[in-house]
């Protein structure tokens, strides 16, 4: 029996031994990896996301919940990854125009929220951050409005920072264009394109 | 609605059928005077292969061969109206060895039978000797896909030799052997799933066979070496002259892509929004047009801003093409999210009523407008370019389509491309040439439902702009030297 439960032991520590790790900020989630992989945010860039942001101005009110999800299983690929997931409430003239925050906790997929996504990006990318150091990394991730149609392909991307100690994101939103057919009626996404600077709340 | 895209699909239909080569039982793999040679496998259009001197040459001796009496130039056509063929315009496959070159012509007749194709392949020595056969493969099997773009095939093989006295028919008494290429990327010496070598194999094999027709006009088997399967009283003396071939299946384009793309672009409408769109490259967001017809005119739509500046392309049944801009710094070439947007123009396309002046309806195409960033673009085009996006075959991109159709799986594509794009340095730092490798590869070989990957023969053109952001130049073609290749190969449109 003691040999049974020590071979059983090694087996597992065995097979633990084999999953490899790979780093997201080196974008090699797109590598054909073998099954079981974890790619992880290996600096832990998605932690000072994390919580409730507000974002608020003379008409406007915005506010992301956003979250990291280490090791979540993607299904597609067969891997595992970490990912930074999130929802929010837009607010126009004190009406609630779209609020998604109770799908927050939905784990039931890589694609369950309405902001999500894992990929960190150059500071020459759109929107090209001139005042970045070179060592920062900005996120972008998807941002879908679960009422537009066709669906737009939606990006939110989060630059982190942080002024005398108050806790800022930066996020810029754009959409790209959507095919919509004959006969079909477009449905916007009812957050607008732009930057809008968050606080941590 | 779909009318159109069906009809296309149907006339590829018979290269979906794909599938190996089953080599005939009386093949071998044995000793020979080639079995040294490393033969070089080569697609090439026969229209540029008549222009090539050596084959154009060797080309005419054998329609000399088959028709007496005709000037070498006029004996193509009639050729193949004497014998009932057409030659077809996909491109043939060129073999080269050190002792001889073959060019493998896929022919098809006026009836078409799907349970079998035929070959014309003509081979030149280095001494000059003209050989020919036809050969034809009754299909066992339905071929299917394989990862290098080649095909399965399970056929069983009647290789006919042209000989001088222009006969077809009689070969009493006669010995002809010939050399069916395969691959098997594995490498290990035959063993494995072998296949006809096509342009992206890497590991090329020989197989033999000796076909000897006795008196009453059957066919007897051939054996292993140089001899021959007896059953009648004539041994060659040699295994030498062997036809060597490959076999050929492809369909031939439906349309030039060169002459297509030209066609949209000497469109007076279409080029003046492509220099539109040239000057928004720099633009903070996405700038797109859309082309639809009406009756003989174009009519572009440019997106269309709601509100709090969202845009939308509309897609109507006669629309048939897009050409479009990325915000600056978002993706420096072509997504997958562009390619599902000709899937969305072929799947919807109503083919217009006959008597219409445009002849570029059946390419549905989406075209990029990029500036030029790095001092290597700036070499070929100071001015930057327009990339179009083609898919070569009707049936690979229906199959593509179908993936692109879920938006989940489309997602992840567009994450993967920009995640590649990233990968390869900063944004307007990578040639544009490496970005289209990139692209190319990655669409190339994206995974099929069944978890299979695929070639699907997905090209690029570019043609450069002028300084005032007009059209210029030609066409030019894009495409990986092999499908596992970051090598571009260009071509240009003459």
């Amino acid at each position: 029996m003691k040999k049974i439960f020590l071979l059983l032991l090694f087996t597992v520590v065995a097979c633990k031994a084999q999953t490899t790790t790979y780093s997201l900020q080196n974008h090699d989630a797109v590598l054909k990896l073998p099954a079981g992989s974890y790619v992880k945010d290996i600096y832990n860039d998605f932690n000072k996301f994390e919580g409730t942001w507000k974002y608020e101005d003379a008409n406007k009110k915005f506010i992301l919940k956003l979250r990291k999800k280490p090791r979540f299983f993607y299904d597609t690929k067969n891997i595992y990854i970490d990912l930074l997931a999130g929802e929010y409430q837009y607010f126009l003239n004190n009406v609630e125009i779209v609020n998604t925050l109770e799908n927050f906790s939905n784990d039931s997929s890589v694609h369950s929220n309405n902001i999500i996504g894992r990929m960190f990006i150059p500071n020459s990318s759109y929107p090209s951050c001139l005042d970045c150091n070179s060592t920062e990394r900005r996120v972008e991730l998807s941002f879908t409005d679960p009422e537009s149609y066709p669906k737009a392909q939606g990006h939110i991307v989060l630059r982190y920072i942080n002024e005398n100690g108050i806790e800022k994101i930066q996020a810029t939103i754009y959409y790209s264009i959507p095919l919509v057919h004959d006969g079909e009626t477009f449905v916007p996404p009812r957050v607008p394109k732009g930057t809008y600077v968050f606080v941590k709340q | 609605m779909k009318q159109k895209f069906r009809q296309i699909f149907k006339i590829s239909l018979f290269t979906t059928f794909f599938a190996v080569i089953g080599c005939s039982e009386d093949e071998s793999r044995g000793q020979n005077a080639h079995e040294n040679e490393h033969p070089k496998v080569k697609e090439i259009s026969f229209e540029e292969l008549l222009k090539q001197p050596g084959f154009s040459e060797s080309y005419g001796k054998v329609a000399k061969m088959m028709l007496k009496d005709v000037s070498s130039l006029q004996a193509r056509t009639a050729m193949e109206e004497e014998y009932d063929f057409t030659i077809s315009t996909a491109p043939a496959k060129v073999i080269e060895t050190d002792s001889a070159t073959s060019y493998t012509l896929k022919i098809s007749r006026e009836i078409e039978n799907p349970s079998y194709f035929e070959n014309l392949v003509v081979q030149v020595s280095a001494e000059n000797k003209v050989d020919a056969a036809i050969f034809k493969y009754t299909l066992i099997s339905e071929p299917e896909l394989t990862e290098d773009g080649s095909f399965t095939l399970d056929a069983s093989v009647q290789a006919t030799p042209i000989v001088y006295d222009g006969s077809i028919a009689d070969r009493t008494g006669m010995c002809f052997s010939y050399s069916i290429l395969v691959c098997n990327n594995d490498g290990h010496g035959g063993i494995g799933p072998e296949h006809p070598a096509g342009v992206n194999c890497t590991s090329v094999y020989w197989t033999y066979k000796t076909e000897c027709v006795d008196g009453a006009g059957g066919s007897s088997g051939s054996g292993t070496g140089g001899g021959g399967g007896g059953g009648n009283n004539y041994t060659p003396p040699t295994r030498d002259p062997i036809i060597i071939t490959s076999p050929n299946f492809e369909e031939a384009p439906i349309q030039n892509p060169c002459e297509k793309l030209k066609g949209i672009t000497d469109n007076a409408i279409i080029s003046a929004k492509l220099k539109e769109l040239r000057n928004l490259t720099n633009d903070d967001k996405e700038n797109a047009t859309t082309y639809h017809r009406n009756g003989i005119y174009v009519y572009p739509v440019s997106s269309i801003s709601t509100g709090e500046d969202y845009a939308q392309i509309k897609i109507y049944p006669e629309t048939f093409g897009t050409s479009h801009t990325h915000e600056d710094g978002v993706y420096p070439m072509f997504t997958p999210g562009d390619l599902s947007g000709i899937c969305e123009f072929a799947q919807n396309y109503v083919q217009p009523d006959a008597g219409s002046e445009i002849n570029f309806d059946d390419l549905f195409f989406n075209m990029m407008v990029v500036e030029s960033n790095t001092a290597y673009d700036s070499q070929i085009s100071e001015n930057g370019f327009a990339y179009a996006m083609y898919p070569n075959d009707p049936a690979r991109f229906k199959t593509i389509c179908e993936v692109l159709s879920d938006p989940i799986k489309l997602e992840d594509l567009n994450q993967d491309i920009k995640d590649l794009y990233i990968k390869a340095g900063e944004w307007n730092g990578v040639n544009q040439e490496k970005l289209a490798a990139i692209f190319l590869k990655f669409i190339n070989n994206v995974t099929t439902a069944d978890g299979c990957g695929t070639n699907f023969n997905i090209s690029l053109y570019r043609r450069p702009f002028d300084s005032d952001h007009n059209l210029t130049g030609s066409w030019e073609k894009l495409e990986l030297k092999a499908l596992t290749s970051n090598g571009i190969k260009k071509t240009p449109c003459n």
